[in-house]
């Protein structure tokens, strides 16, 4: 809310503090201000009003109510004395009929004549001016005067332009119909949209904008001003609806007080009868059948002081209240019974009344004190294990990256991605769907950091979205060093944890994005839980990457679940280990787990480990070689228990028609 | 910060990003139609046959962590203490200090007897122990529909340490989150007696705290995944 300091000095008899102290002030009891800057003679203080206060406080008035609180001065009301002409009674001229009183509580309505048009005084345009509005002509400026003076929106309609009965009539929209506006605008509204008008047409959007029909222009000699107030809710419902925001729809969003609106109307007419010699014809036409009923809220003064924290004194409190025109109707010990004013509709329970007084007395006057309460803790399983996680990759070497939750349309069709959750107002091409995969932008994080970086190795812990459930992917890739360098990080975080039961099956499913001849389906504890590899050679090209990087995608939260920290000690033998090498050579695409794994199952207690020392190959074959580690917890193994195991080792991996055992 | 307020004695909670209208809005007293609600730029989710669905099935991403609050509070009785971190997304241009989607930690204290003193301390305790200074924290009058009375929380300068400086405008505080005692509607909401209890709650945006602390400029650093930037924590 843009707010004229001289204006706001014009309530006061004293002199203003400083516009940049009175922002501060302002800051911090009310609303806060940006640094208020100089213009002209003047000075533009930005409010930023609250949507609860922007009923009473979107206006010079009501920022000026506020200083006087803080600074304790006196506020000098505006003159609204008007003198009527008694010969010409209003209710001869023009009559008034409001058909839903719901959605316009109040209508008010006079009758002005001898109207010159012309341009205002200066000091009326640098106020509008400064306020963002272009001054017209004394009449339209004076309605928007007086809304920026008192918050109160008020209407102006050219008298000799209504149609012949003089009769305005406040209504819903009986059907769609079209709308010319002020300015020129066509516009078209719907049903249920209120509206001003007269027995034939329309006259405005009710709380809107004014219609072309009874514009005022160079002629006008008569006009009716209208000052009404219009049900928040309603307007804020038409105004998206016909997608239109003024200065007026933005006040009547909010509730405003219904006192205001025929003060209003007797500021805009006293201000035409004394600038420009007006007449107002007698009498104001007032349609207000529910008189609104201040609420009456009980106060309890202990409560006040405990959930603030503070322990201010009745008087005190008493005081506060006075000064903001709180009524205090009863008192009962620690009880007060108080009437806010009709201006703060904002003010409907207890905790107003005490956020009031607290911001008054002072929230610096408030000193911390700890609580005491003895609360249950419980420790957050998910985030331990992801800071496990992410502790040991951080010393593996990886870099932790955060992308965006959003994937962009041409990513999807790039990594052939179905079934997107999609945004229904993205922001740009960007945010257009949720990811339901981190590879797409793990991948771009490589492209891009290739202009910076030949060996990076990043991953990532991030939630993906697919249509049923939201779920935690850890996702990661290397540019340079390999599938065996990637598979073994994966593997010693997993160890980390605990979890050995690793197992990796070629990759046949028809993947969207990974290459089916290059990547593998990795297995925990035989449960699925991701896949290692490489990248389609169609979104390698369609992302030109020259590099082949190897990636990995797991589901994190079954990690989680066969995560552990328990550790079993197992003894170490006191006898010898022996080592025997051999040498297996196998195609070239079948998994060099599998000959592990058939090494293994020939004598899982005399095998103590395997080590995979070699690989050397060509294009349709892979020689593998292994130091196989025997040892016994009980004996030392002879040369003949270890000859025999040798030989059962070669007979196991024989049986395999493709595998050929180095002899 | 998990850490910290650990060691406070508050557990961490977590939840979904994409929310429903009524978890996100209704729940934490945003009345309909009102531009209250339009304080925070919303992500809207497609759905088909959107305008006949109730808000507990519209569906938006969340626009701020609050909505763990009521998610929580429906499931759990008072006492309660509670921290709820987690990424937030709001439908506005980015810039150096903006960005479309940051992370939030929510904080939620409900017990008998909890004041704006309490609020305080919690506050002051946990920016003294990231920031490994004395910070003061100074409260301002704000608005927030699930909180009354609302505050906007200053903090003193970090680069100044109270003193004045370009980065605190002179003034020697900076604004650094939004909290306040829970509003009443939103404990009965949740099936709550707001006569047997109060609470206080707040939001803090981690992205940036962690810029005044390691000094970043632009907030989406956070989230381009260049290298040059992350080797550097």
């Amino acid at each position: 809310m843009i707010i004229s300091y001289n204006w706001l000095n014009s309530f006061f008899k004293e002199r203003l503090p400083k516009a940049e102290e009175l922002a501060d002030k302002l800051t911090l009891q009310a609303f806060e201000n940006e640094k208020p800057f100089k213009d002209g003679d003047d000075f533009v203080m930005e409010v930023g009003v609250t949507p609860d206060r922007a009923g009473d406080a979107a206006c010079h008035f009501g920022i000026a109510r506020e200083c006087s609180y803080i600074l304790d001065y006196k506020l000098e009301d505006v003159n609204i004395n008007i003198k009527e002409d008694s010969k010409n009674k209003i209710d001869k001229y023009l009559s008034v009929v409001v058909k839903d009183a719901e959605a316009c509580p109040r209508y008010t309505a006079r009758v002005l004549t001898g109207i010159k048009i012309q341009e205002s005084p200066d000091w009326i345009k640098q106020r509008l001016k400064i306020c963002g509005i272009s001054p017209i002509n004394n009449v339209v400026d004076i309605t928007n005067y007086v809304m920026l003076e008192l918050g109160q929106p008020l209407h102006a309609f050219d008298y000799e332009k209504l149609s012949e009965d003089k009769k305005i009539v406040v209504d819903f929209s009986k059907q769609k119909e079209q709308i010319s506006l002020l300015g020129g605008n066509k516009i078209d509204v719907y049903k249920d949209t209120l509206l001003i008008k007269d027995n034939k047409f329309p006259l405005a959007i009710a709380g809107i904008k004014g219609g072309k029909r009874a514009e005022i222009g160079e002629k006008t000699k008569a006009i009716v001003l209208e000052s009404a107030n219009f049900n928040h809710a309603l307007i804020s419902k038409t105004t998206r609806k016909i997608k239109l925001k003024t200065d007026s729809s933005f006040i009547f969003e909010h509730e405003i007080d219904t006192e205001l609106t025929l003060k209003a109307i007797d500021r805009a007419s006293h201000l035409l009868q004394e600038l420009y010699g007006a007449k107002v014809l007698e009498g104001v036409i007032d349609i207000y059948p529910n008189k609104f009923k201040n609420p009456r809220i009980r106060l309890d003064l202990e409560y006040v002081n405990r959930l603030l924290g503070l322990e201010i004194k009745k008087t005190e409190v008493k005081k506060i209240l006075n000064k903001l025109d709180f009524k205090i109707i009863k008192e009962h010990d620690q009880y007060l019974f108080v009437e806010p004013p009709t201006y703060r509709r904002d003010i409907t329970i207890e905790e107003n009344i005490i956020e009031e007084i607290g911001r008054i007395y002072g929230y610096d006057k408030i000193k911390a004190k700890e609580y005491i309460g003895g609360i249950p803790f419980n420790r957050n399983f998910n985030v331990f294990w992801q800071n496990e996680f992410k502790n040991n990759l951080k010393e593996l070497g990886f870099t932790e990256v955060y992308n965006y939750s959003f994937i962009s349309g041409e990513e999807k069709k790039i990594f052939k991605l179905e079934k997107l959750i999609e945004i229904e107002n993205p922001l740009n091409v960007n945010s257009e769907y949720l990811r339901d995969s981190l590879i797409p932008q793990i991948a771009n994080n490589i492209k891009y950091n290739l202009k910076y970086y030949k060996d990076i190795n990043i991953y990532e812990i991030g939630k993906v979205f697919k249509k049923e459930n939201e779920e935690l992917k850890f996702a990661g890739a290397t540019s340079k060093q390999g599938y065996l360098y990637l598979k073994g990080i994966l593997e010693e975080v997993l160890n980390d944890v605990f979890i050995t039961d690793i197992e990796y099956i070629p990759n046949k499913k028809n993947n969207q994005f990974w290459h089916k001849g290059k990547s593998a389906i990795l297995k925990i504890n035989q449960k699925e839980v991701g896949v290692i590899g490489h990248l389609s050679s169609y979104v390698l090209d369609k992302l030109e990457l020259k590099i082949d990087p190897v990636f990995f995608e797991l589901d994190f939260s079954l990690i989680q679940k066969y995560s552990s920290e328990r550790n079993e000690y197992r003894p170490i033998s006191n006898h010898p280990a022996a080592i025997r090498d051999l040498s297996v050579i196998i195609p070239f695409n079948e998994p060099s787990g599998l000959v592990l794994e058939e090494i293994y199952n020939t004598d899982l207690n005399l095998i103590q480990d395997i080590e995979l020392f070699d690989i050397y190959e060509n294009s349709n074959k892979k020689s593998l070689s292994f130091h196989i580690i025997f040892q016994s917890q009980d004996r030392v193994l002879s040369k003949e228990e270890l000859n025999d195991l040798q030989n059962k080792i070669i007979s196991n991996l024989e049986k395999h028609p493709e595998w050929e055992v180095k002899k | 910060m998990e850490d910290i307020f650990q060691l406070m004695g508050f557990s961490i909670i977590e939840g979904p990003d994409i929310e429903d209208e009524w978890h996100n809005f209704d729940a934490l007293n945003f009345p309909e139609n009102h531009p209250a609600r339009e304080m925070q730029d919303t992500f809207f989710i497609k759905q088909k046959n959107k305008e006949i669905l109730p808000n507990i099935e519209k569906l938006v991403l969340r626009t701020h962590t609050s909505n763990l609050q009521t998610r929580y509070m429906e499931k759990n009785n008072p006492p309660l203490k509670i921290i709820a971190p987690g990424r937030v997304y709001r439908s506005e241009a980015t810039d150096a200090s903006h960005e479309v989607c940051f992370y939030q930690i929510e904080g939620l204290l409900v017990d008998k007897n909890v004041s704006v003193a309490n609020l305080k301390f919690t506050l002051e305790k946990f920016l003294q122990d990231f920031f490994k200074f004395s910070v003061k924290v100074r409260l301002r009058p704000s608005f927030f529909p699930f909180v009354e009375p609302g505050f906007e929380v200053d903090m003193t300068c970090t680069i100044c340490e109270g003193k004045g400086c370009s980065f605190c405008s002179q003034s020697g505080w900076i604004e650094i989150l939004g909290a306040g005692m829970v509003h009443p509607n939103v404990l009965k909401n949740c099936g709550l007696n707001p006569n047997n209890w109060t609470g206080f709650a707040f939001g803090i945006s981690i992205d940036r705290l962690a810029m005044m602390k390691y000094k970043i400029d632009d907030i989406r650093w956070f989230h381009k995944g260049d290298l040059r930037f992350l080797k550097q924590f």
